[in-house]
């Protein structure tokens, strides 16, 4: 998801936590004292009379496509981390376009990351985590496995990237994730 | 376009991006992972009621355009809001909404839960919370007289459940738990805070 759509999620449910809450506490204190001017009954004439007009039908079908395609739009952008595809290179000019595919940059340096003693396995992606473009790895080592020669070694690793791709901005990610043995109690995470 | 030359680390997150050596260069530092926002939830709840309203919208179309028969439901709707007075059913369905609506408003401004710790290094090393939980128990059962261990686990705490052999003295099963445990994590920048509790197994 990208910060546009998490702070488009949060927006809309502000609104309807607003609404929510003001038509709740309308109908609690509708049949009380506490307001003298509360109406006997709600009237919509205006939107009574609407459903009946010729246009009434033109205006639902207009207003059903827009809120289908809105809608399914919405529903998309809450897919995963949005992929980083290209990375211009250094030469770009008039006569051509340098660049490099990052996934492949990826998986290279998850194969290097995956040579490093004690690391099980490693993959590699490239994402685009809120604004940044990311080289992001995933690490399994054992249970077992001393953290502190890998992340050194992690570090070295890291370190060619910015050779790699020219580009230090360029973000790194590891992740290391600890292969639970077969048979051992799960554990409990909040 | 910028060198790798200049060493430099973008800073977004204090634990994983510590300043690097003047002979290391480290990559720009990729932003600690997070749980999904809670009001994620919430706008998938929202988009699907979009699309339904829509739907309603795109039925009443038809039914207008003479294609189906039947009675309009926006027109239902109207009919029913227009005119309409306070019912008992009101109270609940009230509260139902004022309840309602505070979880909407929770999931609004709570912020994305942390699922990671970051390791010591000089680039951005995260290892999850449930890995630390997982270390810790081998750890945990890695100490003699330990038959079997289980921990639960947050960023800032783990609480390491032993269940220990009969025969050996229990708070000394538990100090060497309690190193053995913070000894498996001294490569993350900021451990959490590890509590040791002691079961002795039943005979």
């Amino acid at each position: 998801m990208t910060r546009t759509a998490v702070a488009l999620d949060r927006l809309a449910a502000l609104l309807i936590g607003v609404l929510l809450i003001v038509l709740g506490a309308g109908a609690l204190v509708w049949n009380t004292d506490l307001f003298s001017d509360t109406p006997e009954a709600i009237t919509a004439p205006a939107f009574t009379t609407a459903t009946t007009e010729p246009w009434w039908g033109w205006a639902m079908a207009g207003a059903g496509v827009i809120l289908l395609v809105v809608g399914l739009r919405w529903l998309l952008s809450h897919s995963p981390a949005q992929r980083a595809k290209t990375l211009r290179l250094d030469g770009t000019d008039r006569t051509g376009t340098l660049s490099a595919d990052m996934g492949a940059v990826a998986d290279g340096v998850a194969a290097a990351l995956a040579g490093i003693a004690g690391v099980q396995s490693a993959k590699g992606k490239a994402i685009i985590d809120r604004g940044l473009t990311t080289l992001d790895f995933s690490l399994s080592v054992g249970v077992d496995q001393d953290l502190g020669p890998v992340v050194t070694e992690i570090d070295e690793v890291a370190a060619q990237v910015p050779r790699i791709t020219g580009d230090p901005g360029i973000a790194v990610r590891c992740r290391i994730h600890a292969e639970r043995r077969p048979g051992g109690h799960a554990d409990r995470v909040e | 376009m910028s060198t790798a030359s200049t060493g430099h680390v973008r800073s977004t997150e204090s634990a994983a991006e510590k300043a690097p050596d003047t002979h290391t260069v480290s990559p720009a530092a990729g932003r600690r992972p997070v749980a999904a926002a809670a009001a994620g939830f919430c706008g998938v709840v929202l988009a699907l009621c979009l699309m339904g309203i829509g739907v309603v919208a795109l039925r009443d179309a038809i039914l207008a355009a003479g294609w189906i028969e039947g009675s309009l439901w926006t027109a239902n709707t109207a009919g029913w809001i227009d005119g309409l007075t306070f019912s008992t059913w009101m109270i609940p369905a009230g509260i139902g909404c004022v309840l309602l609506g505070l979880g909407f408003l929770w999931c609004a401004v709570k912020p994305r839960r942390k699922i990671a710790v970051a390791l010591g290094a000089h680039s951005a090393v995260w290892i999850g919370t449930s890995d630390l939980a997982r270390i810790a128990t081998a750890a945990a059962q890695s100490v003699p007289g330990v038959l079997r261990a289980q921990t639960d686990a947050t960023p800032s705490k783990l609480t390491v459940t032993a269940i220990t052999m009969t025969g050996r003295d229990g708070s000394s099963i538990i100090e060497d738990v309690s190193q053995s445990v913070h000894d498996a994590l001294t490569a993350v920048d900021s451990p959490p805070k590890v509590r040791v509790r002691g079961k002795r197994a039943k005979r």
